[in-house]
């Protein structure tokens, strides 16, 4: 899997001048607006992918924002890409609404996310995505969040693992089993 | 990994995604730095007035020293008084029961030709021709969907979850409404904006022809109510009708007859009687001449020709143009079945009598047609105008109606807008018994009172307001979405100022909880 969201790459020169802006935010909130703008679009497409709306997302987004300025001086640089902080408020934010029952959640499933997953577990007919589908929708939530996050999105499992808050190598152990599961899953259903 | 609520989320396939051209149109940081500012002023403000302004600082500081090494996902919404502008940036229709609201009637429409839909209510909503803009460079495709539903009482505003905040000059009214509305159009999933030069006429069911209400309509991103000015109020009224005569007009006009037989043309392989008979007796021939009547029996016998009958008379047979040859001579007779034919030199002009005839009976009837046609229509519009009076009145009884244009889809409203109550508490709603949670978790606190067709909606650290001597019902939701009620004995504690921690009452379930704000509303 090549296509690897770019976004999360960033080299040790634009984390320390992420690094600066924000120490320069915790100081003067009004320059968190570099951060905003650096970031809207890849928090926007995060929610939209879990909710159903996009005036929904726009909401969830416009909140999670709201949160990190009130939250800038909690947090702690440890060198990682701001955003791996921001996806974080934004998946508790999206599972608290959720929670009060004020959103339905949803997995935006795309072809090539599937092809990948069928790559990887070596489907026979890599024409019919039906029992793949069937699979993926008897997955446990948390193992569909991996999917998700690895084939849906082609996230890193380093920013995986910082968004879930597990390690590295817990993500990609996790994401092998769902993808060992989803395989028999499959032949049972043939 | 952290636990999270049990979900079964929806698979969406092939889901369309804006482009990032659009999604950063959607860029508003201004609005997020008012929000920021707003909740540090709250902040600020609820911890002086909490603990005394030594104390809240240190409190502040102390919450800093905590939460520095906090991870991301402890983060939650800054307690009560951060809350109001939390929810102003949340949506602007959030219900707090979705599976209880009021679902949307869907109707097909033509967006060429619009046209008029009926809602249950009684309500009409007139769209007219070609009122929707397309999206894009694409047109619109001839069939539409509009998404209608109304809401008439506090059940319905409070399960919509529409706000009815109104700001105005810094002051927050709450809007009594006088029905609300909200409406939708949608080219498939795609929704559609109206031409605001093609408005669309509105006629709303009112549960009150009071005049002191005003037109609004939801501004969902400014998140406030925008007031479009003022409606024409009409009632139903069928006392008066009586129903129009229909018997006489109504009854079927009898299609004039055609009975006559088209000519056929003898087959020279069977035989053939030409038979004297009364035209009188048979009006379906009496327009022909030379008519031959040919033998269709098989059994007939080429010796029965020959014979000199003394008597040939000729009958109907059981279906139309059949006939029975009676073939008599002395006590012997012979019945055979035949049919009308004309020779050749006859059946040309046979033909064309028949032509002339059908051609007589068709413009008969065409004209009769239109003359039956047109008297039922004047019936039909008669009792049409009488039954919609008729039906209108049985449901509504004298039922009042709105009339008024929209030129924006949405959430449009007649109100009249109610200045905030002088009387205001702080209540926290706690359940000191639930060991797990000793605060019962909610979000907001609704109240209606007595009379006024509205819900006051109060989210956490907001003071309450209310009017001291009304008959209330408040209610919360917990994080259950159990509804929870407070009782009259709480009520009665309240003075202007306190600070109250009350217990509310869960109640047991969630559709009697309904049933109870329902009936207090209507009591």
């Amino acid at each position: 899997m090549n296509d690897v969201s770019s976004a999360y790459h960033q080299s040790k020169e634009q984390i320390r001048l992420e690094s600066e802006t924000i120490r320069i935010a915790k100081s003067d909130i009004s320059k968190f607006d570099v951060l905003y703008k650096k970031y809207f679009e890849q928090i926007f497409y995060f929610v939209l992918k879990r909710v159903e709306t996009e005036d929904l997302a726009d909401d969830i987004t416009s909140q999670v924002f709201l949160k990190a300025m009130s939250k800038l001086a909690n947090y702690k640089d440890m060198g990682l890409p701001f955003s791996s902080w921001l996806f974080r408020i934004a998946r508790n934010e999206i599972y608290d609404m959720y929670s009060k029952n004020k959103i339905e959640m949803v997995v935006s499933v795309e072809n090539t996310g599937i092809w990948n997953i069928i790559s990887e577990i070596g489907q026979e007919n890599k024409e019919d995505y039906t029992g793949l589908y069937n699979a993926l929708e008897k997955l446990e939530d948390d193992e569909m969040e991996l999917i998700e996050l690895r084939f849906f999105e082609k996230r890193h499992f380093k920013e995986i693992g910082e968004i879930l808050e597990i390690t590295e190598n817990n993500a990609k152990v996790k994401t092998y089993r769902i993808l060992d599961k989803l395989q028999k899953n499959l032949k049972n259903e043939r | 990994m952290k636990d999270k609520p049990l979900t079964k989320r929806k698979l969406l396939k092939d889901r369309q995604m804006p482009s990032p051209e659009q999604v950063n149109m959607r860029q508003n940081f201004n609005r997020i730095s008012q929000d920021h500012l707003l909740i540090k002023k709250l902040l600020l403000k609820k911890l002086i007035g909490w603990t005394g302004g030594i104390i809240g600082a240190a409190a502040i500081v102390t919450a800093v020293v905590l939460n520095m090494n906090k991870p991301a996902d402890k983060i939650q919404t800054p307690q009560t008084p951060t809350a109001p502008a939390v929810a102003a940036h949340k949506s602007c229709i959030l219900s707090p029961l979705p599976a209880k609201e009021e679902p949307f009637a869907q109707f097909k429409i033509s967006a060429k030709d619009g046209g008029i839909i009926n809602y249950k209510t009684g309500s009409s909503i007139h769209v007219p021709a070609n009122a929707f803009l397309s999206n894009g460079a694409n047109p619109l495709p001839d069939s539409i969907t509009i998404r209608y539903r109304e809401f008439h009482d506090p059940l319905d505003i409070f399960l919509s979850g529409i706000p009815m905040n109104y700001d105005s000059a810094g002051t927050r009214y709450t809007l009594q409404s006088a029905g609300m509305l909200e409406i939708l159009a949608f080219d498939g999933n795609q929704k559609l904006n109206l031409d605001p030069k093609k408005p669309i006429e509105i006629k709303m069911a009112s549960t009150t022809d009071d005049t002191n209400y005003n037109l609004y309509q939801l501004d969902t991103v400014a998140k406030n109510w925008v007031y479009k000015g003022k409606d024409k109020i009409v009632t139903a009224d069928a006392k008066n009708s009586t129903p129009p005569e229909q018997t006489k007009t109504v009854a079927e006009t009898q299609a004039i007859a055609d009975n006559s037989v088209k000519p056929a043309l003898a087959d020279p392989q069977k035989y053939c009687f030409k038979i004297g008979y009364d035209k009188t007796d048979f009006p379906e021939l009496a327009a022909y001449d030379n008519v031959l009547f040919e033998v269709r029996d098989n059994t007939f016998k080429p010796i029965y020709y020959k014979i000199n009958w003394s008597k040939i008379s000729l009958q109907s047979g059981a279906t139309k143009g059949t006939y029975l040859v009676k073939l008599k001579k002395a006590d012997t007779t012979i019945t055979v079945n035949a049919a009308p034919v004309f020779d050749p030199n006859n059946y040309t002009a046979a033909l064309a009598k028949f032509d002339e005839k059908q051609k007589q009976v068709s413009e008969k009837q065409t004209k009769e047609d239109a003359e039956k046609n047109k008297k039922l229509n004047t019936v039909n519009k008669d009792l049409s105008s009488y039954n919609r009076k008729l039906l209108s009145a049985a449901i509504n009884k004298m039922q009042p109606y709105r009339i008024f244009v929209i030129n924006q889809m949405g959430v449009h409203n007649c109100d009249q807008p109610m200045p905030p109550c002088p009387m205001q508490v702080w209540v926290e709603a706690t359940n000191k018994e639930d060991k797990e949670a000793a605060k019962i978790s909610y979000s907001s606190i609704y109240l209606v009172e007595k009379g006024k067709n509205t819900v006051f909606h109060f989210m956490p650290g907001e003071p309450i307001a209310f009017d001291a001597t009304s008959k209330k019902l408040m209610w919360t939701i917990t994080a259950k979405n159990e509804i929870a009620f407070f009782r009259n004995v709480d009520y009665q504690k309240f003075s202007k100022g306190d600070h109250m921690n009350i217990k509310p009452v869960i109640a047991r379930d969630q559709d009697m909880a309904l049933a109870e704000i329902k009936k207090f509303s209507e009591e």
